[in-house]
Parts: structure tokens; sequence; C-alpha cells
């Protein structure tokens, strides 16, 4: 029972996906996803270690190229023990009440060649932000690599709006920057 | 009075206790103003980094004059101290009894409200001694506004009332010094009493 309807969902996923869009496995290796800002005047770099993408792209088909990532927000290191010892705070991540952040994108657009724009959600918690921004697309055949890098207001997003609204100790804008590495998955 | 046991002076480890924890009370009463803007009548302010720093440093530095607190009073509790100038006033020595004890709550009292403030601190930074080990926050109280506010209010207070209260202390050993001719810094002092 249970193998059929493991069968009869793959078979629903398989038809429902765009025939010639791409999906995407993030290789976790090779890929980073960071973050840089500064704290009272010196600057701090850190990245999320564990996230899962769904990514379907192509570059021809951009209507039915979706991406959805989440982000565990606990993953987040800086190799500062007083940052991590933050970070999972209510007024910054707050892990327990929200674990997770998730983005979800709701428009691809080509901005050049090789340059794309995409639109989307980004829940983080509790609150819904539109955040965009542009990313290259290369692939070899064997893998696509995914590169981009941008902005975010922190304090749109609510982090740290309790303690520091007014940008007095971490700045405003979290420079985000993005390498995915991700292999096709092979649809049979 | 147990006479027998009173002693001329006060032993070393009070000696010592007493001139550390004077001198980590005056960087205390120093970094705190110097870090929260208070000295900039005189011209001293800090960069934001340094301020943070000095922030850390101050922490680190109250909660372990905390511990020697409670050192201190354990000792002082077991260990008998020298008696007051039998040529003291009635009045006089249950001032300076009063005020040794008032110094005494004070220096529990500011690092305890200190420790109250991090713990209720938006910021939820923790505390990092000398950034070596962590020091628990209390319990409960993490982003209490209430709270947070209440014992920062008190914290200061309690930083001037304890300028007074030193002020007092050294005013009453120049007053014995030049009045009463009695060198009373010997008793807190190593070495020899060279009096007598």
């Amino acid at each position: 029972m249970t193998r059929i309807l493991i069968t009869l969902i793959a078979v629903a996923v398989f038809f429902s996906s765009p025939v010639s869009a791409e999906t995407y496995d993030i290789l976790q290796e090779e890929s980073k996803l960071s973050f840089t800002g500064e704290h009272a005047g010196n600057a701090f770099t850190g990245r999320f270690k564990d996230y899962a993408a769904d990514i379907v792209f192509d570059p021809e088909n951009l209507e039915a190229s979706n991406a959805v990532v989440s982000i565990q927000t606990a993953s987040a290191v800086t190799g500062n023990k007083m940052y991590d010892g933050t970070l999972p705070n209510k007024d910054w991540f707050d892990v327990k009440s929200y674990p997770s952040a998730e983005f979800r994108s709701t428009a691809f657009m080509k901005a050049d060649e090789g340059l794309y724009k995409v639109s989307g959600d980004l829940m983080i918690k509790g609150k819904t932000v539109p955040v965009s921004f542009d990313f290259t697309f290369s692939e070899d055949g064997e893998q696509a690599v995914v590169q981009s890098a941008f902005e975010l207001d922190r304090l749109a997003l609510g982090l740290g709006v309790e303690s520091d609204p007014n940008a007095e100790w971490v700045s405003k804008m979290i420079d985000m920057t993005i390498y995915l590495v991700a292999k096709p998955v092979d649809a049979e | 009075m147990p006479n027998k046991v009173t002693p001329e002076r006060y032993n070393l480890v009070a000696v010592i206790l007493h001139w550390v924890m004077a001198l980590a009370f005056f960087g205390m009463l120093f970094s705190g103003f110097l870090m929260t803007d208070h000295l900039e009548f005189i011209g001293l302010s800090l960069e934001q980094s340094d301020k943070f720093k000095l922030f850390q440093i101050h922490k680190s530095t109250g909660l372990i004059l905390l511990v020697a607190f409670i050192l201190r009073l354990g000792w002082r509790l077991f260990h008998p101290t020298p008696a007051m100038p039998e040529s003291m006033p009635k009045a006089e020595k249950m001032a300076a009894k009063a005020g040794h004890w008032a110094l005494y709550f004070w220096m529990f009292a500011l690092p305890m409200t200190g420790w109250v403030m991090v713990s209720s601190s938006s910021y939820g930074l923790p505390t990092l001694i000398y950034g070596l080990f962590e020091w628990p926050h209390l319990p409960g109280i993490a982003g209490n506004k209430q709270v947070n506010g209440a014992s920062s209010e008190a914290h200061e207070l309690l930083a001037y009332a304890f300028m007074a209260l030193i002020a007092g202390h050294i005013l009453a050993v120049i007053k014995h010094l030049v009045i009463d001719k009695e060198n009373l810094i010997a008793r807190m002092w190593v070495g020899k009493k060279d009096k007598e």
C-alpha cells in the first residue's frame, strides 16, 4: 500500500513539474550562504550551515522556474562567541519560536546575459518581507553555479529591533552572499 | 570587647583585599562613567568599538568583584579587626561602623545590580569573563524592560552614592590623621606599624 502511494506521489510530482525546467540539488559542501555586517565598527562574517533548497530553474523558461530555500536560523555561526551567543536570542533570530526562515520565489526575470533577477517573499520571525536580488547562473552540464550579493535591511526583517533600533552597534544593512553549487537531478 | 584577640592591625588578607578592591572599584567607577558617555564634559569619549570592549571588561571585572566581595565578607566575619582608637567619641565610632558596613553593602549592591542589568538587557549578550569563560545570566528576566530599567537606574544611583561614601571614607582617614594625629592607614598596610 505504502509503495503504491509513493509511486503515485512520484508520478504526480513528475507530471506536475514543468517538463523543460531542471530540478537541482544543492551541493552543501561546496555552497556557501553567508552574511557580513559591522558591529561596533568591526566587520563580522557568518554563514548558515544548515539550509535546504528546492530549486527548479531554466534560463529559457523562467516562468516555470521556482525556488524555495529554507534556512535553519540556529545554524548561523560567526566564529565569535559573543555574536554566536547573541544571534539565537529573541531579539535576533529567536530560534526557539522560529527555527527556520524561508525564501519563496514569486518571479524570475532576465536582466542580462547570464544575469537574472528573482523576486520573492522572505518569511522570517513570522513576518513576510518581499525581497528581490540579482544573481548569475552558469552551468557546464555537470553542475550549475548561482552567485549573488545583495543587501538586506535587518530592521525590516525584525532583527535587533528591540536592542539596537538605531543601528548604534550593529549595522542596519547586512550584506548577503550566496554561492550555490547545484547538480541537476536526472528525471528519468 | 574581646580584648585578648583584638589585633593591632588588619591581617594581610584583609589588607590585600582592601587595596586590590579599592583600585578595582576606582577603575570600575571610571570605566562605568566613561563607557556610558558621562565623561564627555571633560572631553573623554570612546569610539564604539572601544566602548564595546570596555563594556566587556567592566562586566568581567564587576563579576570578579562580586566573588571577591563574598570572600572578603566571609574573611571579615571570621577574623577580628583592630579596635577603634580609644579617643574616638561613641558617635564617631558608630558612624565609622555604619560607614564600613555601608561600604560592604555597596560593594555587593553595585555588582549585583550590574548582573541584573546584563541579565535583563535586550542586547542579550553573553557575559564572557575576559573572553575566557561564560558567566551565566540570572534566570527569568531576559529582555525584561522593567527589570532592566530599574536595575540600570539603581546601578547608576548606587555609583554616585558610592563615590560619596568613598569620599567620606577618605575624609575620615584625613580627619584622624590631621585632627586626631592618628595614622589609621598603617593598620590597613603591610610591614611594621611605625607608631609606638
